[in-house]
């Protein structure tokens, strides 16, 4: 039995070293199909461009929260037509979770005027996998973001954590290879190459939106740090495909729990119809969508008075 | 609880510890803790269903008392019925009643009468299949005379529950396991550490090959009228690996934890797809299953001997029963009964034990014939499986179809999205598994290190590879086992 504890005591110190190591290598030398729960730097969304301008970038009006739905659907150079300098601090499936530490470690700098909180309904359900993997690939770490990786569980996060904290101990750059379909705009923006979504697949059934706690609990903390910081906010659900939308029941219950949170919410959805020539895919805007949405946000937050 | 759970990584070595702080002189009290652990892992699940297990453990312990107390053989035979009768109407009332109610209200419509029936809503226990042919096995053979009964509730009630094996088998024998509870057990260190390397064989298995070929098989069953026949052919083929590395998986970490506490289970697999035909492939697939229908229902009804019709008509009975044992419904019982149809020409031309040596045995490559064997029993076991696998009848037999009308369709594998991006290292991973398995193939599980010379280096070297390989390339998702189903 001696021998047996002292080898598991043995195994327990000197396994997870070796496997640090072999780990560090493997990412360095791999092809990325080859690195299945170590995805470091496999999220596009140019969030390393982006948060490398939020240094020089200064104190802005507006500061855009968000998933894709967030960096590819508000456009700074429309804000700026309406004299307001707008940052777009979205990321790929950035849940709540992600957006309160990219909100602690880089709201300061840009110092706005008025928040605007993208609302995309999925990213309350997701489990945060793929935004952590992007953040812990494209920004420091510290203790925060080792504790979101210890409170989600997930061996693909936790690989890419350990991967990514060597790299910056030996003080390496992230490595992201950007869409060339996309263009990365100054102000945190995306550009997809202009085209329109092909017809959307048949409603096979009706799915409903199912909110997980945790982001949940992020997301009012969220609101209760712009709360006590006096932030002005403001939430919106930027325009979805009408046939995405029809696969949900209880799109109104998802209004109802945001307006409760901020009585200025507004689904744009419901304000105008976006055809499908507006968007490159299901939920997402092309460049004519936006410049249409942009206006029309940006009409119905002068109205409300929470631009000038 | 689930063995690739975070909640089994800090249960197993719990136990573990207190069993052996008790030490090996402490019999009952051991079982005392293993009985209170079983009970606690199963209740994990669902603490309702533990009433059923002990239902089963305490009618069987007193039953089993009862015949052996008895001479008349009129009077042990209706004490082993209420056993056969309480134990299988357990089964089949959480099991069959549903079937049974949808096939008797389907026959009648298709006959024209008018037959309703409501289901009821009743969830299955885990595991209930196993534990009741386990406690099973021990009345009967008290009945056979052929074990004693025990006297020593704690001992049985935890025979009955024992954690490593509860929810899919091995289904012990009472003659094997319920004497291990009895004596003392000693720790041993070669075969703790041998039971490590299994648990860890058994969870590269489960997670790495099980779980990741399993999404691909899903992806295409689901939607199976959209892909050509050579799309439909590899998800059989992922469905194959699938069903084995997910139950043998379960088996190895089963036999593997068993072994840390100084417990021998039995074998339960032993390389089934380099089997050379149907009757091998039946000798190293689920062995305490086949071995139990041998022991409790072939040989009583006959077994090989007799008339040809005897054999046939035994024949059908053991592989319809046993389909039928898988779950209800009518694609296990074809698959039964298709295993039934394989097997019956060797019986008949008495070829049926024809191999029973070792696989390719002094030579690390296979002949032609044999290999050809090999290939074609796989190929036979994969179609069988495409009935296991399908929703209903129906649809296997469009799966198998469209598989064959449309083998080499013009919309080729180009235009097949796997269900995920990582179809390449899955791939590697099945293949090193396979030639794993190969060169392994005379021993009891792939990393099994008797009578390899290996130094302490290399030794860590393989158990950092695979616990690198189970962390890069495995399912991320706690996916439960298949045969708790069962």
């Amino acid at each position: 039995m001696k021998k047996f504890l002292k080898n598991i005591a043995l195994s327990i110190v000197v396994l997870p070293l070796l496997y640090a190591v072999l780990l560090f290598v493997y990412g360095l030398t791999a092809p990325g199909i080859l690195r299945k729960n170590m995805p470091y730097g496999s999220v596009k969304g140019h969030l390393y461009t982006r948060l490398e301008e939020t240094k020089t970038y200064g104190s802005c009006d507006v500061v855009v929260l968000g998933s894709s739905h967030a960096y590819r659907g508000f456009d700074p150079r429309i804000f700026k037509q309406y004299g307001l300098k707008m940052f777009n601090l979205g990321s790929s499936a950035q849940t709540p979770v992600q957006s309160k530490i990219l909100v602690e470690r880089h709201l300061g700098k840009l110092a706005p005027r008025l928040v605007i909180i993208e609302t995309y309904p999925a990213v309350f359900q997701a489990d945060g996998v793929q935004p952590a993997i992007d953040l812990i690939s494209n920004d420091y770490i510290n203790g925060e973001v080792i504790w979101m990786v210890l409170q989600m569980n997930n061996i693909r996060v936790f690989n890419t954590l350990l991967y990514g904290l060597m790299r910056q101990f030996l003080g390496m750059q992230p490595k992201v290879k950007e869409s060339k379909k996309d263009q990365y705009i100054s102000g945190g923006y995306v550009e997809r190459t202009m085209q329109v979504m092909d017809d959307p697949s048949q409603v096979k059934e009706q799915r409903r939106w199912s909110f997980d706690s945790t982001q949940v609990r992020a997301f009012e903390s969220l609101i209760q740090m712009f709360d006590q910081k006096e932030i002005p906010y403001v939430l919106v659900q930027a325009p979805m495909s009408r046939a995405f939308l029809a696969r949900y029941s209880n799109g109104d219950d998802v209004d109802g729990y945001f307006s409760k949170l901020d009585p200025n919410y507004t689904n744009f959805n419901k304000v105008e119809p976006f055809e499908n020539k507006y968007f490159y895919s299901e939920t997402h805007l092309n460049q004519k969508g936006v410049e249409k949405f942009n206006r029309i946000l940006l009409n119905e937050l002068q109205q409300k008075g929470l631009i000038e | 609880m689930l063995f690739n759970s975070i909640e089994f990584a800090i249960f197993l070595p719990l136990v573990f510890g207190l069993y052996w702080v008790i030490g090996a002189r402490h019999v009952k009290a051991q079982n005392v803790l293993l009985f209170v652990a079983s009970y606690i892992f199963y209740g994990w699940w669902d603490w309702r269903f533990l009433a059923l297990i002990f239902i089963s453990s305490l009618i069987d312990f007193l039953l089993a008392q009862k015949i052996a107390a008895t001479e008349k053989q009129r009077s042990r035979k209706s004490l082993l019925a209420v056993s056969l009768i309480v134990n299988l109407g357990m089964l089949g009332f959480f099991k069959y009643f549903n079937f049974f109610i949808e096939s008797f209200t389907d026959a009648f419509t298709f006959f024209g009468y008018q037959f309703s029936a409501d289901r009821l809503d009743v969830i299955l226990p885990v595991g209930i299949s196993f534990y009741t042919f386990q406690t099973l096995s021990y009345t009967i053979d008290v009945y056979r005379r052929k074990l004693e009964p025990t006297t020593d509730a704690v001992a049985f009630f935890t025979f009955v529950s024992f954690f490593p094996q509860l929810v899919a088998g091995p289904i012990e024998r009472a003659s094997n396991l319920l004497p291990q509870f009895m004596r003392e057990r000693k720790f041993e260190y070669g075969k703790a550490v041998d039971g490590m390397r299994q648990i860890l064989w058994g969870l590269f298995k489960k997670i790495v090959i099980a779980d990741n070929l399993g999404r691909h098989a899903d992806y295409i069953f689901s939607d199976h009228t959209q892909y050509p026949g050579l799309v439909l052919f590899l998800g059989a083929l992922f469905f194959a690996f699938q069903i084995y590395c997910d139950f043998s998986g379960y088996s190895d970490i089963a036999i593997g934890t068993a072994r840390l506490f100084g417990f021998d289970l039995m074998r339960n697999f032993a390389f089934p797809y380099f089997s050379r035909d149907i009757a091998e492939f039946w000798r190293r697939w689920h062995i305490s299953l086949s071995t139990w229908f041998r022991d409790y229902l072939y040989i009583p009804l006959g077994g090989s001997r007799g008339s040809k019709y005897l054999q046939v008509r035994n024949t059908f009975i053991i592989f319809l029963v046993s389909g039928f044992w898988h779950g209800a419904n009518w694609t296990f019982i074809v698959w039964g009964l298709l295993h039934a149809a394989l097997f019956l020409p060797l019986l008949l031309l008495g070829k049926n034990r024809k191999h029973t040596n070792g696989i390719a045995e002094d030579r690390l490559v296979v002949g032609g014939e044999e290999a050809l064997r090999i290939i074609s029993t796989f190929m036979l076991v994969t179609l069988g499986w495409v009935f296991f696998r399908a929703d209903n009848i129906g649809h296997a037999f469009s799966y198998l179809w469209h598989m064959f009308s449309k083998l080499f369709h013009p919309v080729g594998l180009a235009n097949f999205q796997f269900a995920n991006l990582y179809i390449v290292s899955d791939f590697m991973m099945l293949i090193l598994f396979v030639v794993i398995e190969w060169l392994q193939r005379h021993k009891q599980h792939g990393l099994e290190m008797t009578g390899v010379k290996t130094n302490r280096l290399g030794r860590w070297a393989i158990y950092l590879g695979m616990i690198f390989m189970i962390s890069m390339f495995g399912q991320t998702e706690e996916l439960p086992f298949i045969y708790f189903q069962f």
